[in-house]
């Protein structure tokens, strides 16, 4: 609407302008008013023309400002987001890095704590116990093989193993002789 | 395209100026002679305006192309404007 207003304010102006000088006859008085008038009707079509023009250009040169805003506001908002994801992107996967470094270490550390702190101890500590045990035993039925004892005192007073036990004691005994006789001889 | 009629309309707005002072000189020889005063005027204007570009533009904060151009523009609108009148009937 703006524009065709401008455009035929301006074909006006220039009609106006254009027109009359060649049209009507500068001997005639009427005709020579005339032509003044139309100049004047001329000059103030064009200058309403341009009124409108420059008004029409700072509506457009405002709308594109506003157009150009708007685009940026929007690419600065998709940036942040971008910027945001792959911010959190980053937190995840740094979280699950530690994470499982976490639980390779403590596996790591249950295992080391498996086999070398935790059993290994119990062993040697259960085997420690039994070879005292056996070397205890060991002495006392040696000093009653000294003192002439006979090997069913050995049993049931030493191993002690009676009644229904003493095949069991007997077996101990012949354990006992054979490992400490082998170890001594 | 808008700044482009507007720039237009400046020009048919000198010349129809120009255009309208002829028609004035026409009426009356004192009249013809205001006019020439006018158009005289104007020319050492625009002379002086082209000559002491440099200052124009610092007080007005436009570009020099710009200045230039409508100095050049007014004196050919107005060369137009009294030229249509020359050559009328």
């Amino acid at each position: 609407m703006s524009l065709l207003k401008i455009s035929a304010l301006t074909v006006s102006g220039i009609t106006l302008w254009l027109a009359p000088p060649f049209i009507f006859s500068r001997k005639i008085p009427l005709h020579n008013f005339m032509q003044g008038v139309a100049l004047v009707s001329g000059f103030a079509c064009a200058f309403e023309a341009r009124r409108c023009a420059l008004k029409a250009a700072k509506t457009e040169e405002f709308e594109a400002m506003k157009e150009a805003a708007v685009t940026a506001d929007v690419v600065d908002e998709i940036s942040t987001s971008i910027y945001i994801s792959e911010q959190q992107r980053r937190k995840e996967a740094e979280a699950i890095l530690a994470a499982s470094s976490e639980e390779v270490e403590a596996k790591r550390e249950a295992l080391e704590a498996i086999y070398t702190n935790d059993l290994q101890p119990e062993v040697s500590a259960s085997t420690d116990e039994n070879d005292t045990k056996e070397i205890e035993l060991w002495w006392k039925v040696e000093a009653a093989q000294v003192q002439g004892k006979t090997t069913t005192w050995i049993i049931e007073n030493i191993l002690g193993k009676k009644g229904r036990k003493f095949s069991e004691g007997k077996k101990q005994l012949e354990e006992l002789l054979k490992k400490f006789s082998e170890e001594g001889g | 395209m808008i700044k482009a009629i507007a720039l237009g309309n400046n020009f048919l707005l000198t010349a129809i100026a120009a255009s309208f002072l002829c028609w004035l000189a026409s009426l009356h020889s004192s009249l013809l002679l205001f006019v020439q005063a006018l158009f005289a005027l104007k020319l050492i204007v625009s002379a002086t305006a082209w000559l002491l570009d440099d200052a124009i533009i610092a007080i007005l904060k436009i570009d020099l192309l710009q200045f230039r151009f409508r100095l050049i523009a007014s004196t050919v609108g107005a060369l137009v404007g009294v030229g249509v009148m020359l050559c009328r009937s």
